[in-house]
C-alpha cells in the first residue's frame, strides 16, 4: 500500500452531492472550510493536484470531504480574520500552529478518470 | 503533586538482554517506588526492604551523574545486609569511570564499562557457573594484581537486541508508570530505543564516545512493531525515539517513515536531529509519518565557539532548519550550553539573541544548560581547572532538601563527581552564569518578547547589562521560579528594576521594553487564571478581554522575528485582545481603534467574534 497525502474539509451537503456527480467544486481551485460551516480557515487546492476524492459522513448539513493529493501537490491553508482583529503570532500564546498534513493509507474509492471526472473505483482481487 | 516517572529504558534493555540469556531479573526503580512520598532517606529503606524480601545473589546498579551519590549508598546498603551479595555497577556514570568507582567504593565488586548488555550477561553466566571472571570483555574488577580494566568487547548488533518493553511485559508494570502522568496531559509518551551512537566529535559530549561514535540503529520494522504493541496493549501514543542522532542516516529515517506509514497507527514520535543535516523533503515525510518534534543541540551562536568545541554549526543553518521544520509542522526543541571556557560575554550575548530569535521562529522549548564536565567527554581529559558548583547540585534537585553533608562529600572528590564541577569561563563567574542560566531559561519561556527586545537593544552587551541588574537586585532563587505564576511574581519586578535603573537605555527604549513587559505580564496572568489584569481595560467578556498597550506589539513581533531593529516609533498606543477558546488555547489580537471604541460601547457583534473559537489565523 502506498502512502498518500490527504487533506480533509467540509462542504454543504448540496455541494457534496454536486461534487459526487461532477467531481468538481468551482472552476480551477477547490476552497473548502476546515470546520463545518466556518469560513475562518479554508483549504485551497487546485483540481489538478487532486488524485482521489472521498466523501465522508454528513452532519448538520455539512459533509466531510477527503482529498487525496498527487505527489508533490501544492495546497494552502488560508486563514481569514475580521479587519477589526489582526492575529498576534506571539510565541507566548498557543497561536494557530502550522497544521502540517496527515498521511492516510487507503485503497482508492474515487479516482480521476480520462474525462477529468471522479469515478468510483471497483476493487477487484 | 508527584510528577511523571518514565520507565527506565536503559535498565529495561539490559534486563531484557540478560533475561533472554536465561537469568531471572527483578527491576527495582526507586524513582517510581518513592515518587509518592519523596524524602532524603526513603529510597534506602525501600531498597533495603526489597533486598531482604528478594534475597538476590547479584545486585546491579545504574546511575547517571546526578544520582551517583545515592547509588553509592545503595551499594553499601546491599553489602551491609548480606556480604555474599555480588554488587555490579554500570551506566553512564560508573561505566565511564570504572577504575575510580572501584577505588572509591570498597563494597563494589564489578563495574561494566560502556555498553553493558554483553558484559553483564557474561558476568552472570560466569558467576552462576562458578567460572573465572577475569577475561570478560568490558569488565573492571579487583584482582590480586590490583584493579584490572578489560578492553570492551564488540558492540552489539542492535538487530539482535530484544525490544525492551515487549520482552519485559511480565517484569515491569507499565500501568504504574502511566498512572504518574498528570491528569489532563494530551497523550501517553514513552521512551523507545531506536539505536545508539553519534558519529560527530563535539568536545563537551559524553554520550558519543560512550558508544564509540558508531551509529547503529534497530531495524525500522522492529521499532514500529514495538510502537504498535505499546499503542495497542498500553495506550501509548507518543514515542520518544532514543538515539543520540537518529537523522544522521537519512536513508534509515526514510525507511522508518515508510514503516510507520505501513503500520498506519495514530501515534506521534520525536527524535534527535542536528541543524546542519539538510532534511529537504524528508522533513515533510517525517511529519506525515507522525514526527511532531525534534531535539537539536545548538550550543552557541558564536562560530568561534562552534569551531572550538568541534560542533561547527552556522547561524544560517540553525535558523533555516528551525524555520523549515516549523513550516512542515515539526517543533524544534533547541538547547544551548553556556559557560564554555573561552566564551566571552559578547559570545554569550549573541547566543541569547539567537535563542530569542529561535523562540520567535517557533522553537519550543528553548533550553539553557551550564557546561558540565561529564566523562568521557573529550573536554574532561584536557586538565581544565574546574570548581565545585553547588548550584549544579541544586539544579538537579530543585525541590528536594539536600543534606549539607552531601555538598562536602561531592566537593571532596572531583574525579568521581565531575558532573557537579564547572570550568572557569571568561563569560562570567560560576554565580553569574548560574543566575544567567536560571533567568534566561525562565525569561525566554514566559516573557520571550521582553527577553528578545532586551537582546536586540543591548546587542553584544546584554550579558553585561544582566550582570549589572543582578548586582543591583541580588540573586534569584530557583524555588521562586518553579511555576508560571511564581516566575511572573519574581521575574517582572527584576526586569522592571533592570529597565528603570540602567542608564545605558534611552528613554524610548525603556518605554518600549516596559510596554512589552506589561503586555507579557497581562498575558501570563490571563493564561494562568483567566483574568485580564491590565491598567487600561477597554472591555471584557467571560473568555476575553481588550486592553490598551503603550507599544505596537504587532510590529515589535514582526521585527523580532525578522531581526529588524526596534525603533522609537514603536512606542505608540495600541489595543490588544486576549481570548480563550473553549479548548483552553489562548489567542491574541491587535484590535483596531474603531473596533476598540465599539467594544467599549458594548458592541455585541464584535464581542461575538472574540467568543468564536475560529477567529484569527
Amino acid at each position: 500500500m502506498n502512502a498518500a497525502q490527504s487533506v480533509i474539509g467540509y462542504v454543504p451537503d448540496a455541494v457534496a452531492k454536486e461534487l459526487q456527480q461532477s467531481g468538481k467544486i468551482g472552476t480551477d481551485t477547490i476552497e473548502m472550510p476546515l470546520q463545518p460551516g466556518k469560513q475562518a480557515a479554508l483549504l485551497r487546492v487546485r483540481h489538478a493536484d487532486v488524485a482521489e476524492l472521498r466523501l465522508g459522513p454528513s452532519r448538520d448539513g455539512h459533509t466531510s470531504v477527503q482529498l487525496v493529493l498527487n505527489p508533490g501537490a501544492k495546497y494552502e491553508f488560508v486563514h481569514t480574520t475580521s479587519a477589526d482583529f489582526t492575529t498576534l503570532n506571539d510565541p507566548g500564546l498557543a497561536y494557530f500552529p502550522n497544521p502540517g498534513a496527515v498521511a492516510i493509507f487507503i485503497r482508492p474509492k474515487y479516482t480521476l478518470s480520462g474525462d477529468k471526472k471522479f469515478r468510483e473505483v471497483t476493487e477487484t482481487r | 503533586m508527584a510528577s511523571e516517572v518514565s520507565p527506565p529504558l536503559g535498565l529495561c534493555m539490559l534486563a531484557a538482554h540478560v533475561r533472554r540469556a536465561g537469568h531471572s531479573v527483578r527491576i527495582l526503580d526507586l524513582d517510581l517506588e518513592d515518587k509518592p512520598a519523596p524524602s532524603p532517606a526513603a529510597y534506602l529503606d525501600t531498597f533495603a526492604n526489597a533486598v531482604r524480601d528478594e534475597r538476590p545473589a547479584i545486585v546491579g546498579f545504574t546511575s547517571m551523574f546526578n544520582n551517583s551519590l545515592h547509588a553509592e549508598r545503595l551499594i553499601g546498603t546491599a553489602k551491609r545486609l548480606d556480604d555474599r551479595v555480588v554488587t555490579v555497577a554500570g551506566g553512564s556514570h560508573f561505566g565511564a569511570l570504572p577504575r575510580r568507582s572501584l577505588e572509591r567504593i570498597p563494597q563494589l565488586d564489578f563495574v561494566v564499562r560502556g555498553e553493558g548488555e554483553a558484559a553483564f550477561a557474561s558476568l552472570l553466566d560466569a558467576l552462576e557457573a562458578g567460572k573465572p571472571t577475569e577475561s570478560i570483555p568490558g569488565l573492571c574488577q579487583r584482582t590480586s594484581d590490583g584493579i584490572v580494566e578489560n578492553p570492551a568487547g564488540p558492540l552489539l548488533d542492535l538487530a539482535l537486541v530484544p525490544p525492551a518493553w515487549s520482552a519485559l511485559a511480565s517484569t515491569i508494570d507499565l500501568a504504574r508508570y502511566a498512572a504518574t502522568i498528570p491528569a489532563g496531559d494530551r497523550g501517553r509518551a514513552i521512551y523507545t530505543e531506536a539505536g545508539r551512537g553519534c558519529p560527530f566529535s563535539c568536545s563537551f559530549c559524553a554520550t558519543a564516545p560512550f558508544w564509540n561514535r558508531r551509529y547503529r540503529v534497530r531495524p525500522a520494522e522492529s521499532i514500529v512493531a514495538e510502537m504498535r504493541e505499546l499503542y495497542e496493549m498500553h495506550g501509548y501514543d507518543t514515542f520518544m525515539l532514543v538515539h543520540d542522532l537518529l537523522t544522521a542516516d537519512k536513508r534509515f529515517v526514510d525507511g522508518l517513515c515508510d514503516a510507520a506509514f505501513e503500520a498506519n497507527l495514530p501515534v506521534e514520535w520525536t527524535a534527535n536531529h542536528r541543524a546542519d543535516i539538510e532534511l529537504g523533503e524528508l522533513a515533510g515525510k517525517m511529519r506525515r509519518s507522525g514526527c511532531t518534534s525534534v531535539f537539536m543541540g545548538i550550543e552557541s551562536a558564536s562560530e568561534r565557539i562552534q569551531a572550538e568545541v568541534r560542533k561547527g554549526l552556522t547561524r544560517d543553518e540553525i535558523t533555516s532548519t528551525v524555520r523549515t521544520l516549523h513550516d512542515v509542522g515539526i517543533t524544534s526543541t533547541c538547547s544551548f550550553i553556556i559557560g564554555f571556557p573561552s566564551e566571552s560575554t559578547r559570545d554569550l550575548s549573541a547566543t541569547l539573541a539567537l535563542a530569542c530569535e529561535l523562540k520567535m521562529l517557533g522553537a519550543e522549548p528553548v533550553q539553557f544548560h551550564r557546561l558540565r564536565m561529564w566523562p568521557p567527554a573529550p573536554l574532561t581529559t584536557l586538565g581544565l581547572a574546574a570548581a565545585f558548583d553547588p548550584d549544579a547540585l541544586r539544579l538537579e534537585y530543585p525541590a528536594a532538601e539536600i543534606p549539607a553533608g552531601d555538598f562536602a562529600i561531592i566537593e571532596a572528590d572531583p574525579a568521581f563527581f565531575a558532573g557537579y564541577f564547572t570550568t572557569h569561563s571568561t563569560a562570567g563567574t560560576a554565580y553569574q552564569l548560574a543566575q544567567l542560566e536560571l533567568f534566561f531559561s525562565r525569561a525566554v519561556a514566559t516573557v520571550p518578547l521582553t527577553a528578545g527586545a532586551l537582546a536586540a537593544m543591548y546587542g553584544d552587551g546584554v550579558v553585561r547589562a544582566f550582570y549589572r541588574a543582578l548586582d543591583a537586585h541580588g540573586p534569584l532563587g530557583r524555588e521562586d521560579l518553579d511555576s508560571t505564576v511564581k516566575v511572573l511574581a519574581h521575574l517582572v519586578p527584576f526586569l522592571r528594576g533592570w529597565i528603570e535603573r540602567d542608564e545605558n537605555l534611552a528613554d524610548w527604549q525603556r518605554e518600549l521594553v516596559a510596554g512589552v513587559l506589561e503586555y507579557e505580564r497581562t498575558r501570563g496572568h490571563f493564561i494562568a487564571d483567566g483574568d485580564v489584569d491590565a491598567a487600561d481595560i477597554i472591555a471584557a467578556g467571560a473568555r476575553w478581554g481588550v486592553f490598551g498597550t503603550t507599544v505596537d506589539l504587532g510590529e515589535v513581533l514582526d521585527r523580532l522575528s525578522s531581526g529588524a531593529p526596534l525603533t522609537a516609533e514603536l512606542v505608540r498606543d495600541r489595543c490588544i485582545a486576549l481570548s480563550r477558546g473553549t479548548g483552553g488555547a489562548v489567542r491574541g489580537f491587535v484590535v483596531s481603534a474603531a473596533a476598540a471604541a465599539r467594544l467599549r460601547d458594548g458592541d455585541r457583534s464584535l464581542a461575538a467574534v472574540l467568543d468564536d473559537d475560529r477567529t484569527g489565523g
